[in-house]
């Protein structure tokens, strides 16, 4: 019988809560204007210098009682980060020989890991620097899910789409990352093509599809029941054709849709703060979403720089953080809370005297329909595999 | 609760606390503007506060506060003019001997590069008042080497108000004797429990947010956007706290940190170091009934207590 435990659950990172998320804003620039995409300010002007670089690479490693935990993702971003793949290189190096030459407990458990739009995937330099870093990375290439939908999303500034330059590099990234997993985005327009999506998907090899419905103030009435139709038929070609026993889609997830304990589960769900991200210049930034080209109503929110160091001062409110502290009265009493998601950036973003404290609740009505179409798909799955119901 | 309204007369005012001073020449209030002060504060029943600036106010102003008879709050060189008011000194700057006769209550701020004389200061500042607030400042800046020294200084200041309580002083010092007294949070309350005006007529949650924006007006009430977080249960490292004399200033929070309910690192340790010689003062005095009645204070042993809360670490204590 299938394992309904491992099923229930989603996969752990590598090193889950114990590796620090380093990420270097290499560029913020990018070859698309996603139309969901919260970088607003792209631009090509803002690049990151290897002498930044490096002096945030020696600052991090020399403040070993800051950077305590025992491994280490450097992650690279954008805008697009195979745009600056010689830069990329050339920091990976500096950091494989700092770790090596400081003596770093880092040196053995380290990963390199990007997620790119996969325009520049089959680039030579891109190879080799797969080649030269196999067993330390890991990379991911965002495909929305099927031609009509990636290509109403995920164009270039001409407004052509994107799909066919992007799924041409997929087998080619899927043999050299074979688990690899893709991030899919949804907005109010691509709704409808949910199911159709993660079955392509799938159907192209992509294991694990990964799907978050955005967190910014876009959704209309009857988006929810939009959502919601989508997962049931989903839910029911998973279940009927016994796909859940080789692929995954994140939207489904036994542990969301309970009530949480005031006392218990009073944590953070977001991981700013405990992350790092490096501006072109050098900032730190609790992470990205934190960064001038994120920012589009407040002022970017700086917690140090390579230069002096991080200000923990500013990084106290983030680690301090907690649920019932940045949340409304509805979001404390709701009954289904478990799995309802925010992002500090967008609460930071959109609150009315600039806090990361007031939680954004525009999510609110999909998280409900996505309950919804969990409870059936888990009573479906339940029953057909004689589990019972809980 | 709101209960009062402080009235900034002059923008040149100067700080009654943490904040800093408005630099002048500053803008003064108008009689118009003051009438309706005084009338919104009468509607709602808040006792009303004023800060004086040294700029003469206008006779219709004179007039107007006569006849409403406020607390006020002066700058040292008006004192002698003001003798029911609490006068504000800065340590190397005014002399606190020129303060005429004995007050009820004085406010003494310390610049940082002042601070080893701390003990020194409260000592003369004890001679003219029963009951001395103190507010170090540009905590921000203070290093460990000026937390070691507060502490040292606040260990000294101790022994001065043991050897006058031995004597049957009923002298209070903000920094060690509120501790003693309370059994809950005793904080500023900025933007809960008072509510500032502008020259203006604007509405600030204190004298340091006046370039910050407003959280209303007396013409159009009053309006403060996430009040929510002004409260002590949405203060996740204050709420665990019992360092309850702690002003927990939120003008000083949202400068270092970024918001209003997180306190800065400095501001936590100088308000532990606070009550940690406030725990070892009432050891020091037990054997006197007044000191034996009050609670004894818990041995700690953390200084910050975001240590407490954080699982993410920032590498103090």
């Amino acid at each position: 019988m299938d394992n309904l435990d491992r099923l229930a659950r989603p996969e752990p990172s590598w090193e889950e809560d114990r590796a620090k998320n380093i990420t270097f804003i290499v560029t913020e620039d990018c070859q698309l204007r996603c139309k969901y995409c919260y970088l607003v300010g792209k631009n090509p002007g803002r690049r990151m210098d290897l002498a930044v670089a490096r002096q945030a690479v020696d600052y991090i490693l020399r403040e070993r009682a800051l950077f305590a935990e025992p491994s280490v993702v450097w992650e690279f971003i954008g805008g697009e980060p195979l745009l600056e793949i010689d830069l990329i290189d050339r920091i990976s190096d500096y950091i494989k020989l700092r770790l090596y030459e400081t003596g770093h407990p880092w040196f053995d458990s380290y990963r390199f890991s990007l997620s790119t739009n996969g325009l520049m995937y089959g680039d030579p330099r891109v190879q080799r620097y797969i080649a030269k870093n196999r067993t330390h990375l890991s990379i991911g290439i965002t495909i929305d899910g099927i031609r009509e939908k990636h290509d109403l999303m995920r164009v270039f500034p001409d407004g052509r789409g994107s799909y066919d330059a992007v799924a041409a590099q997929l087998p080619l990234w899927l043999r050299q990352f074979p688990g690899a997993a893709t991030k899919v985005t949804i907005a109010h327009d691509d709704l409808p093509y949910i199911k159709d999506s993660v079955l392509h998907l799938w159907g192209l090899g992509v294991q694990t599809v990964n799907i978050n419905v955005v967190f910014e103030n876009i959704w209309q009435p009857g988006d929810d029941a939009l959502l919601e139709d989508q997962l049931l038929s989903l839910a029911d070609a998973i279940v009927d054709r016994g796909l859940y026993r080789q692929y995954r889609c994140s939207l489904f997830d036994d542990t969301i849709g309970r009530p949480l304990d005031p006392a218990g589960d009073n944590q953070n769900w977001c991981g700013s703060g405990k992350m790092l991200a490096i501006g072109a210049q050098g900032e730190f930034y609790p992470c990205v979403r934190f960064a001038p080209h994120s920012m589009s109503r407040q002022a970017p929110r700086s917690v140090g720089n390579c230069r002096d160091g991080l200000d923990t001062n500013r990084l106290r409110p983030f680690l301090a953080l907690t649920r019932l502290a940045q949340s409304p009265p509805q979001c404390v009493a709701c009954q289904i809370a478990s799995g309802c998601a925010w992002c500090q950036g967008l609460n930071y973003e959109c609150s009315d005297t600039a806090t990361i404290y007031q939680r954004a609740t525009y999510i609110c009505p999909m998280h409900k329909a996505r309950v919804r179409a969990n409870r059936y798909y888990w009573d479906r799955l339940r029953r057909k595999l004689g589990a019972g119901t809980c | 609760m709101l209960t009062h309204l402080l009235v900034l007369l002059d923008t040149a005012a100067p700080s009654f606390c943490y904040y800093p001073s408005g630099r002048g020449p500053g803008q003064t209030m108008s009689p118009a503007v003051l009438a309706t002060a005084v009338a919104f504060a009468r509607r709602r029943s808040l006792a009303l506060v004023l800060l004086y600036g040294e700029t003469p106010l206008p006779a219709a102003c004179r007039d107007i506060i006569a006849a409403a008879g406020p607390a006020a709050i002066v700058p040292a060189a008006l004192a002698g003019r003001h003798p029911d008011a609490v006068p504000v000194l800065v340590a190397g700057q005014d002399d606190p001997g020129a303060i005429p006769g004995v007050r009820p209550q004085l406010i003494v701020r310390l610049p940082r590069e002042r601070l080893a004389d701390l003990a020194a200061v409260v000592g003369v500042a004890l001679e003219r008042t029963t009951r001395l607030n103190l507010y170090p400042l540009d905590i921000d800046r203070y290093t460990d080497g000026d937390l070691a020294l507060y502490r040292r200084q606040l260990g000294l200041v101790a022994g001065l108000l043991a050897a006058r309580y031995r004597q049957g002083a009923l002298t209070e010092l903000s920094i060690l004797s509120d501790r003693l007294l309370l059994s809950r949070m005793n904080n500023c309350d900025a933007g809960t429990v008072h509510l500032t005006v502008a020259p203006d007529g604007r509405l600030h949650l204190c004298p340091g947010f006046l370039h910050a924006g407003a959280v209303g007006s007396l013409t159009g009430g009053i309006a403060v956007a996430n009040a929510r977080l002004l409260a002590l249960e949405n203060a996740p490292v204050c709420a665990r706290c019992d360092a309850w004399h702690c002003k927990r200033c939120i003008y000083l929070n949202r400068k270092t940190t970024l918001e209003w309910n997180t306190p800065s690192r400095q501001q936590c340790l100088l308000a532990h170091h606070e009550r940690e010689t406030t725990r070892l003062l009432r050891q020091r005095l037990a054997d006197l009934p007044a000191f034996a009645r009050q609670a004894p204070i818990p041995a700690l042993d953390y200084l910050d207590p975001f240590s407490q809360i954080s699982d993410g670490g920032l590498g103090h204590e």
